[in-house]
């Protein structure tokens, strides 16, 4: 319907008569939907009310090809064509020959009959046949289907215009014999009403954020459209509490320690620490967030903002009405962010020391930061528990750290190593792994057995559980005393090193599944290990994940092991470097191995004298960038290889 | 209460146990096999059908059965066991181990 008018009459009848009268159209032209039907009463009477239109198929167009399809089709024999048959205008004609007679094949979608009856074949035909074909039209109704999201935070509408579809004979040329063919004419008619829409909307419910205009788009769109109609309001989420870091807003910095952080090496050592006794911190109130509304007007609820969740770890101490965080000694400030609402706080104390590590200050060991203020001389070792500082040169000694490794000085001949106390544990990772994971399926199994009931506890409740696990790691769990005995046999060659919470949880299993002592007596037993174990799995992946960077002046035929990111300002000569990051060098890399997980960065790679250099990059996404490669060079991304044969400049090598 | 019947049909053994097979009556089943000379026999079949229940200590020991009635070569089977007792084998995972027959 092209122009739509709403219309009253006593009747549907008479309203359609004022309709076709207002609109100087035929009765039969009229398309219309009933709004009201009308009723009369004894008291009183209601009118019949009509939304009407013209018939939009009734086009001058359409009107002419439907008559052409309604006329009976006589013969006209026009052409001097003897026994030929031929379509002109939707029409066919035909000639009979002297001795011949046309002959016409039918198609699908056309009823032809001659004489009145159906021919399916091939026939004869003749001037005298009175020949009719039926072409149907096809109507398809218009439809719209309205579809609520699960969140019932969106609808959408989509429309399906209807269309009517024309049939008419393909026009040909004479020919003795003629198959007929059919051409369509399709015409869309929009006759989605806004109001209709409106109404489902409210059946369904729907009753906040309309869009009226997309609404109005997709009931004038011609072809089949999805679109957004109405849409909830969105709740506003709240903010959890947090911490207001005094320290932090004094400083700007805490303990961060970045690769690409420019260093200037004239600096004297900054020791960042806070005092004991100092306010470190205050927690901030959460701020509540505001309800939304779903398209049906249903409150959407926002989760409660949660307030902050201080731990206070070694070094601090929580105080006073407003829970400030106050340092009990002095130390490094060192924040731990778990969830977005929960922190722990703790003070790792801080050793200087002041002068060489030599043979008259011995070996140095200490479990938090230590700042050296001169050099670490030959053969000395320096076991730091945290962040380590040097001042001066480090020359063939060995440096483990917990932390951050930073040199100012040259090192030569030395080894430094990241995360020296979870380097063992870190190896023994897959085994723990997989012994946490089946003690969880062996919990399981156990309460599987204890539901059945013709499985007796008899010899349980005699000897406790030993029978029971000795059978399941003997069977079903094979793997649990496989890996216990491999982690036991590492164990023995560094028992000094193990951490006394996983020594004492290792200790209890291998008592349990490879000794078969009756240790445990009870499921609960069992469950309490399968969790500490997860506590020891998670708290050593947690150290394996831990970021330790090294950062020095030079590198001179030194090992690097362990460390996350690796930044040297100067040089490295003859050095193996293995690092879980990234290696940036601002100055040549000349011999060695250089091995990173995410990308190498040099001026230099190789000499001039050929001095054999291999960098590694691990990850697929990695990359190697150098302004010069020198020949005999050796550069592999991702198990792409390459050796360079000549000097090449400004490379840029990734495994793709 | 844990009984041992036994019958012989030619070179087969057939034990027909009957009661609870658990940390009690281990020691009746393995005193059995200590008094009997398994030369004579080719195959040893345990009738389950009035087993009403078992615990760790009995399958332990029927596996032990098991392996030492293979080193002599004889061939060894479980029958008329219930569905409670075949799902406990099955949990525990040693029904591949021993030939269990479907209850007849």
């Amino acid at each position: 319907m092209n122009s739509v008018i709403t219309i009253q009459g006593k009747t549907i009848e008479e309203a359609l008569q004022k309709a076709a009268q207002k609109l100087h159209v035929s009765r039969e032209q009229i398309e219309y939907k009933v709004i009201e039907k009308g009723s009369r009463t004894l008291f009183r009477s209601r009118p019949a009310i009509i939304q009407a239109g013209v018939r939009s198929a009734f086009t001058e167009h359409e009107l002419s090809i439907k008559k052409q399809m309604d006329k009976p089709q006589p013969f006209t024999p026009s052409m001097n064509r003897l026994g030929s048959i031929w379509v002109k205008d939707g029409i066919i004609h035909c000639m009979n020959g002297l001795y011949s007679y046309p002959l016409l094949t039918p198609c699908e979608g056309a009823e032809v009959r001659v004489n009145g009856e159906l021919i399916k074949t091939k026939t004869v035909i003749s001037e005298e046949d009175v020949v009719e074909v039926d072409l149907q039209t096809e109507l398809v109704e218009s439809s719209i289907t309205i579809e609520i999201s699960e969140n019932k935070m969106e609808v959408y509408l989509q429309t399906n215009p209807g269309y009517k579809l024309f049939k008419q004979l393909r026009e040909m040329p004479p020919a003795e014999e003629l198959t007929l063919e059919i051409v369509e004419t399709k015409v869309e008619q929009s006759e989605i009403l806004v109001s209709d829409v409106y109404s489902h909307l409210r059946e369904l419910g729907i009753r906040v954020g309309y869009d009226p205009e997309a609404i109005e788009r997709a009931c004038r769109s011609r072809e089949p459209m999805r679109c957004l109609v109405a849409k909830g309001i969105e709740p506003i989420p709240g903010k959890d509490g947090s911490l207001d870091l005094f320290v932090q807003r004094k400083e700007q910095e805490i303990e961060s320690l970045k690769v690409t952080d420019a260093v200037d090496w004239n600096d004297r050592m900054t020791i960042r620490s806070v005092r004991a006794g100092e306010v470190i911190a205050v927690p901030l109130p959460p701020r509540q967030g505001i309800h939304g509304t779903n398209v049906l007007g249903e409150p959407v609820p926002v989760t409660d903002a949660l307030p902050a969740q201080i731990f206070a770890g070694s070094g601090t101490a929580i105080y006073g009405r407003e829970q400030d965080v106050v340092a009990i000694e002095s130390g490094r400030l060192h924040l731990e962010h778990h969830q977005p609402n929960t922190f722990s706080i703790s003070i790792i104390p801080q050793y200087i020391h002041h002068g060489n590590v030599n043979i008259r200050s011995g070996n140095l060991r200490f479990h938090g930061d230590m700042f050296i203020l001169g050099d670490i001389e030959e053969g000395m070792i320096v076991e730091s528990g945290g962040h380590l500082h040097v001042m001066g040169t480090v020359t063939n000694a060995e440096i483990r750290t917990n932390g951050d490794a930073i040199i100012n000085g040259a090192v030569l001949g030395s080894t430094i190593t990241c995360g020296y106390k979870s380097h063992h544990i870190q190896d023994m990772l897959p085994s723990l792994q997989a012994i946490h994971k089946n003690l969880v399926s062996m919990n399981q199994v156990i309460r599987e057995l204890h539901s059945n009931q013709s499985f007796s506890n008899h010899d349980l409740s005699k000897k406790g559980f030993q029978p029971l696990l000795k059978l399941l790691s003997e069977m079903k769990f094979k793997a649990i005393p496989y890996h216990v005995s491999a982690i036991a046999k590492k164990m023995q060659q560094e028992k000094h090193k193990m951490d006394s919470e996983f020594h004492k949880v290792f200790t209890f299993i291998e008592k349990a599944f490879l000794h078969n002592l009756p240790v445990i007596s009870h499921l609960s037993q069992l469950e309490t290990v399968t969790s500490s174990l997860h506590d020891v799995v998670a708290s050593v992946t947690l150290e394996s994940n831990k970021k330790m960077n090294v950062k020095a002046q030079s590198l001179t035929n030194c090992k690097v092991v362990g460390a996350w990111d690796v930044s040297i300002v100067k040089f490295v000569y003859g050095s193996n470097i293995s690092s879980k990051g990234n290696v940036e060098v601002q100055g040549p890399i000349r011999g060695g191995r250089i091995e990173a997980v995410s990308s190498v960065r040099a001026n230099e790679v190789g000499s001039q004298g050929g001095s054999q250099t291999l960098i590694t990059v691990l990850n697929e996404e990695g990359s190697v960038r150098c302004s010069t490669v020198w020949p005999d060079s050796v550069i592999q991304v991702n198990g792409y290889r390459r050796k360079f044969v000549d000097t090449e400049y400004n490379v840029y090598f990734t495994g793709k | 209460m844990f009984i041992v019947k036994s019958s012989i049909e030619e070179c087969v053994l057939v034990l027909h146990l009957q009661g609870v097979l658990d940390i009690a009556a281990v020691d009746i089943l393995e005193d059995f096999f200590h008094n009997i000379d398994l030369e004579e026999f080719d195959t040893v079949i345990f009738g389950f059908a009035e087993i009403s229940m078992i615990d760790s200590t009995g399958i332990g020991s029927l596996l032990n059965l098991n392996n030492m009635l293979k080193e002599n070569e004889i061939h060894c089977k479980i029958i008329d066991m219930n569905d409670d007792i075949r799902e406990i084998f099955s949990i525990i995972g040693v029904d591949d181990l021993i030939g269990l027959e479907q209850k007849i």
